[in-house]
């Protein structure tokens, strides 16, 4: 089941500083898998405070999140495409890795951008994700201050070009 | 004494002017002082199969021109990401161009990342700030360097 979160302030067609391109304040939709609530949460309150305009999708299995990539093909409107997927790794089902094996092999769904967000810090699971093509690997913190600034790292990193990539 | 954060990266960019805006950003903004440049899509490729055959660093990010002469950075991103040695290594793309087509096709031949060129220095500073805030900052990375892998292997 899809939720959605409309987040934060509009910035409409302004060139936010250090923007990797003009961010014209399209609204980015966001596809959370995460299976916990509080980090649901956590992350949800972090990208309500971005400066961009965004749909967070959140859904909480790798399952859920393919079946949601799926109902998009027919149904848009609904199931808007993601211009990005920020994902767990440990969840019950198939998992994160589940999931990104799943989407890059897809030739619909191969161009989202899948960031890694999880508690694990392991050097293999940060080596299969890149293996595996994840556009990013980042830890979570016990902080929601501290997460607060990562999430406005990501978010000036990824949200003017996910506005793109979900027209 | 200047600080640099201890990180690979390799500039493919075949204009000259572009080569001197990005060293000068990365050098003014203390993430590396040294990147590895190469002026096209069949230089980088020749670099990272000698790095792969020498066991030496490979870097830990490529910034990457779109239109160069002969093999251009599609091409170049595609073999990179068939490659299963070079294919954990992310490639960010850096252009001129924020034509919808250009963005899709690097997503789809798996590029981590999409920066429009700035005109000028300034802006230049800022988009490698995000840059690095990103990948060497919040971002958790493979090690590539065989000697660290060795050395972090014994670590007791």
């Amino acid at each position: 089941m899809a939720t959605v979160d409309r987040g934060s302030q509009l910035a409409n067609g302004i060139v936010l500083k250090g923007c990797i391109m003009k961010y014209e304040g399209k609204m980015v939709h966001v596809l959370l898998v995460e299976n916990d609530l509080g980090d649901q949460k956590l992350i949800r309150t972090a990208i309500m405070h971005t400066d961009y305009m965004v749909n967070l999708h959140v859904v909480s299995s790798a399952e859920e999140a393919i079946e949601y990539l799926q109902k998009g093909l027919v149904d848009l409107r609904n199931y808007p495409k993601p211009g990005l997927v920020l994902l767990d790794l440990n969840m019950p089902g198939m998992g994160g890795k589940g999931f990104l094996k799943v989407a890059k092999a897809d030739n619909n769904f191969c161009s989202i951008p899948v960031v890694i967000v999880t508690s694990s810090d392991l050097q293999s699971d940060i080596d299969d994700c890149y293996q595996m093509h994840a556009a990013g690997y980042i830890q979570k913190t016990a902080s929601p201050q501290e997460f607060d600034q990562i999430i406005q790292k990501l978010a000036r990193y990824w949200f003017p070009v996910s506005a793109v990539l979900n027209s | 004494m200047e600080y640099y954060k201890a990180v690979t990266i390799m500039l493919v960019e075949d204009d000259p002017g572009d080569q001197k805006l990005i060293k000068t950003s990365l050098r003014e903004q203390h993430i590396t002082n040294t990147p590895v440049v190469v002026g096209s899509g069949e230089e980088a490729l020749e670099y990272l199969h000698k790095t792969k055959s020498e066991e030496t660093i490979l870097p830990d990010l490529i910034l990457l021109d779109l239109n160069m002469p002969g093999m251009g950075g599609r091409e170049f991103l595609r073999q990179v990401k068939a490659d299963t040695e070079l294919e954990s290594i992310p490639v960010v793309v850096l252009t001129t161009s924020d034509a919808d087509r250009d963005i899709l096709e690097s997503f789809r031949l798996q590029a981590a990342g999409y920066i429009k060129k700035p005109v000028n220095l300034p802006e230049f500073q800022d988009v490698i700030q995000t840059l690095s805030d990103y990948w060497f900052t919040i971002c958790k990375r493979v090690v590539h360097d065989p000697v660290k892998q060795y050395s972090e292997s014994f670590t007791c």
